[in-house]
């Protein structure tokens, strides 16, 4: 058990990191007939802790979903609509969870173009006409990255200066 | 903005412990955990809510307690945490409505 829960330190929130490293170096100074049920409540922390990040994964493959699927439409306004999407949710789900802002910018800024590449692979062609017909042109719009990031730094950014306590 | 939250009586217990060990400077989780039983799956959760509400400071030790062993995380109480402590005592002893509304503890401003 011990193991495990050392294994997750990195993956926790900072200040979940925090208590439970300082959980854990504790356990030196209780009895052996107690560390067992010291680690059970160690234990609990764990998954109370990765909750909410897998919470945020969830909603971030919907948003992606939503994206996928403003893009897919055959809309003249698909593109524009897709774009002001991508800058919104990337903005909001930044500020939503400024730490895994970067996880936020990787997705959705490469989810439009590993749709299109994934259905041109497919052999589905695009019927717009400007679209890119080959995967490499289609891989140009890995460049969607860079408005995402920026988004979502953006938000992780308002997020941090709106949360900071004043003084 | 004022916030208020009820503290709840494993959480003014672990206030207590702390004020009992003040003279003494800091003290560490285990301690904290034995002199309350409260369990670690609770206590740290706890100890994190008084730190952000600025009722507990804690750092973690210099150089561990003996060789081999890791640091440990210590704590102590703050001003605010005293104060909140002495308000939780005064109104501990008052008549009872007096007691429920004061329960409730300005947090977050004067």
């Amino acid at each position: 058990m011990e193991r495990w829960i050392r294994w997750s330190v990195p993956l926790l929130p900072r200040a979940s990191r925090t208590w439970v490293r300082a959980s854990l170096a504790e356990l030196p100074s209780i009895p052996p007939d107690e560390r067992d049920a010291w680690l059970r409540g160690v234990n609990r922390l764990v998954p109370r802790a990765l909750a909410m990040d897998v919470l945020f994964v969830a909603v971030l493959a919907l948003v992606a979903a939503v994206l996928v699927l403003a893009d897919l439409s055959t809309s003249e306004m698909a593109n524009q609509v897709a774009m002001l999407l991508l800058l919104v949710f990337a903005a909001a789900l930044g500020a939503l969870r400024p730490r895994l802002a970067w996880l936020t910018a990787l997705v959705i800024g490469s989810v439009i173009a590993v749709e299109r590449i994934v259905g041109l692979l497919q052999g589905h062609m695009p019927s717009e006409p400007h679209a890119p017909h080959t995967v490499a042109a289609a891989a140009t719009l890995f460049v969607l990255l860079v408005p995402a990031s920026l988004a979502a730094l953006l938000g992780a950014a308002g997020r941090r200066l709106v949360s900071r306590p004043p003084g | 903005v004022t916030r208020r939250r009820a503290l709840s009586p494993t959480t003014i217990r672990v206030l207590e412990h702390l004020a009992g060990v003040e003279s003494e400077g800091w003290t560490h989780g285990y301690a904290i955990s034995r002199a309350t039983g409260t369990p670690s799956g609770s206590l740290y959760p706890i100890l994190g809510r008084l730190e952000r509400q600025g009722l507990l400071t804690s750092k973690w030790q210099d150089a561990p307690s003996s060789p081999g062993t890791p640091p440990r995380h210590l704590y102590q109480l703050t001003d605010d945490g005293r104060r909140t402590l002495a308000e939780l005592r005064t109104t501990a002893s008052a008549p009872r409505p007096a007691r429920v509304r004061a329960a409730r503890l300005s947090t977050g401003g004067a």
